[in-house]
């Protein structure tokens, strides 16, 4: 697997971790890889989720990329198993939605090559 | 980049940029300019073996230098490569520049630099998004002056080797610093140092099989603690200030960084903002101050490096509430054991020895406090293993102790 490859991998065990860490009793996840940027869907329709964990998740993953962190929070995201690094997924997209209507939530990446 | 990100970088930037001037303007004030380049010259031709105080090597006029200078060096490179002064370039910079009292020079950084530019290129990789962990992996600097100037080699061949191995270290350890994270959860915050403490066994190992000898050493300094002291309070007393006045209006939602466990990817720039994240960088400071007292310690080249890592590391992980169990845990095992609490090794195992600070974030303080008492131990025995020669002798311990307590821990956690 390459090192974009890798990447990506690492943003959705990270994301997966999340959802399973908030009781998500069913998870769809897409992965679209495009030639110039790949493209991350994550939904579940019944998951345990507060205002706050919203508030929380809008500013962690719209922090906006920063190369220069890239290599070392890829090493950082996915490791563990309790999604805690949400932040790590922030600088490593370009883009992020989140939608969220009770009990279902549905978020959408893009990270650029 | 936006015109305010701009400024950011700018504005973080200038903070390192002041300090290391500063250094520089203090080393010229106390010592005069053919004594700082002697000086110099000993500090970049001293082996650099774990513990080597540049104050002692090279006086503390030289000491100054290098540290301003290696400031200087850093942030331009920063600055030309458009990093974001976020958490991770802080915690870096400040880490570079502490170890700069003890071990890393202006001339045994950039082979490591060099190879790590050398992987990127192989890899078709941007070099910015390495250059923070070569930073870090600047580690084990220590190897190109052992190989350079610590052997009985010719210097025409030792000081090519040495090079040679620094650029070889460069080009290996970012895949390596990415595999042993795995080990510890990332529950080690220098994870890099775990990773400079695996290589550089294996470095010394294979230099030991051909008869070159490498060993800890205790080369320290004593006479300028009052002085060092009062220097860096003033420093962080800034820090609070300057925290303060970033964003005032915001400085009551302090106590919201106690909720961070603190494990590796926690940036309190982005989470908390610049304002707060300074002033915690000042309080943790202020609190490593009190603790090498408490321990009736000297302030030296390697307090001084723990202290600026620890302060580094409160914009990316470390707060009081994860940071003192670790310290108490280490301040109480050495009453039962046989180190000296005052000794400058027992007292930088407790500074970096929180680097473990994100499992006492996790699991509270009685498993922060036994956390802290099993890295002394483990601190005061590795460095033998790889002979000194990687800096982050306790990133390397912290990753160790990490491995073995995190599954015990989680032995206990509940199922739901």
């Amino acid at each position: 697997m390459n090192r974009e490859m890798t990447k990506i991998s690492s943003i959705t065990k990270e994301l997966i971790n999340y959802f399973l860490m908030h009781d998500a009793k069913d998870i769809e996840l897409k992965i679209k890889v495009k030639e110039d940027k790949t493209e991350i869907n994550i939904h579940s329709e019944n998951i345990e989720f507060t205002e706050e964990d919203m508030e929380n998740i809008k500013s962690l993953l719209n922090v906006g990329r920063e190369i220069e962190n890239d290599e070392y929070y890829c090493q950082v995201i996915g490791v563990n198993s309790e999604g805690e690094e949400l932040s790590a997924i922030g600088v490593m997209v370009d883009e992020a939605k989140i939608k969220w209507n009770k009990p279902s939530l549905d978020i959408s990446l893009i990270r650029k090559r | 980049m936006t015109n305010n990100e701009n400024i950011k970088i700018q504005s973080s930037l200038m903070i390192i940029i002041l300090l290391s001037i500063s250094f520089i303007v203090m080393a010229f004030v106390l010592e005069p300019p053919q004594s700082l380049l002697k000086g110099l010259l000993d500090i970049i031709i001293a082996p650099d073996i774990l513990l080597t105080d540049y104050i002692a090597v090279g006086g503390i006029g030289a000491a100054f230098l290098n540290v301003g200078l290696m400031g200087l060096i850093n942030s331009f490179l920063l600055y030309r490569f458009r990093i974001h002064m976020h958490g991770l370039a802080i915690a870096s910079i400040y880490t570079v520049m502490g170890f700069s009292f003890i071990g890393k020079n202006i001339f045994n950084l950039w082979p490591i630099y060099i190879g790590g530019y050398l992987y990127s290129r192989f890899k078709d990789l941007e070099y910015k998004s390495i250059f923070l962990i070569l930073m870090f992996a600047t580690t084990l600097s220590p190897v190109v002056s052992e190989i350079g100037f610590g052997t009985y080699l010719p210097r025409h061949i030792a000081i090519p080797a040495g090079i040679l191995a620094g650029i070889v270290i460069g080009f290996i350890i970012v895949p390596l610093s990415a595999q042993v994270m795995k080990f510890h959860d990332g529950y080690n915050l220098y994870n890099i140092g775990f990773a400079g403490g695996i290589l550089g066994t294996v470095i010394t190992s294979l230099m030991r099989g051909f008869g070159i000898n490498i060993n800890t050493q205790n080369v320290l300094s004593y006479e300028y603690s009052l002085h060092l002291c009062i220097l860096l309070i003033i420093i962080f007393v800034m820090f609070i200030i300057i925290g303060y006045f970033k964003d005032n209006n915001k400085l009551k939602e302090y106590r919201k960084i106690f909720n961070y466990v603190g494990r590796t990817a926690t940036d309190f720039t982005q989470l908390l903002g610049d304002g707060i994240t300074y002033v915690n960088m000042g309080i943790m400071g202020l609190i490593c101050i009190i603790y090498v007292i408490l321990s009736k310690g000297y302030f030296n080249g390697p307090v001084l490096a723990g202290i600026f890592t620890v302060v580094g590391f409160s914009a990316f992980g470390k707060h009081p509430k994860n940071v003192l169990p670790i310290l108490i845990g280490v301040m109480l095992s050495s009453f039962f054991n046989i180190w000296d609490i005052s000794s400058t090794s027992v007292i930088i195992a407790g500074l970096f020895g929180t680097t473990l600070s994100p499992i006492a974030g996790k699991y509270g303080w009685i498993a922060g406090i036994i956390t802290g008492g099993v890295h002394l131990a483990i601190s005061m025995n590795v460095g033998m293993v790889h002979g000194g020669i990687n800096l982050y002798n306790n990133g390397f311990a912290g990753g160790i102790a990490a491995g073995i307590i995190i599954p015990i821990l989680k032995i206990f956690e509940k199922e739901n």
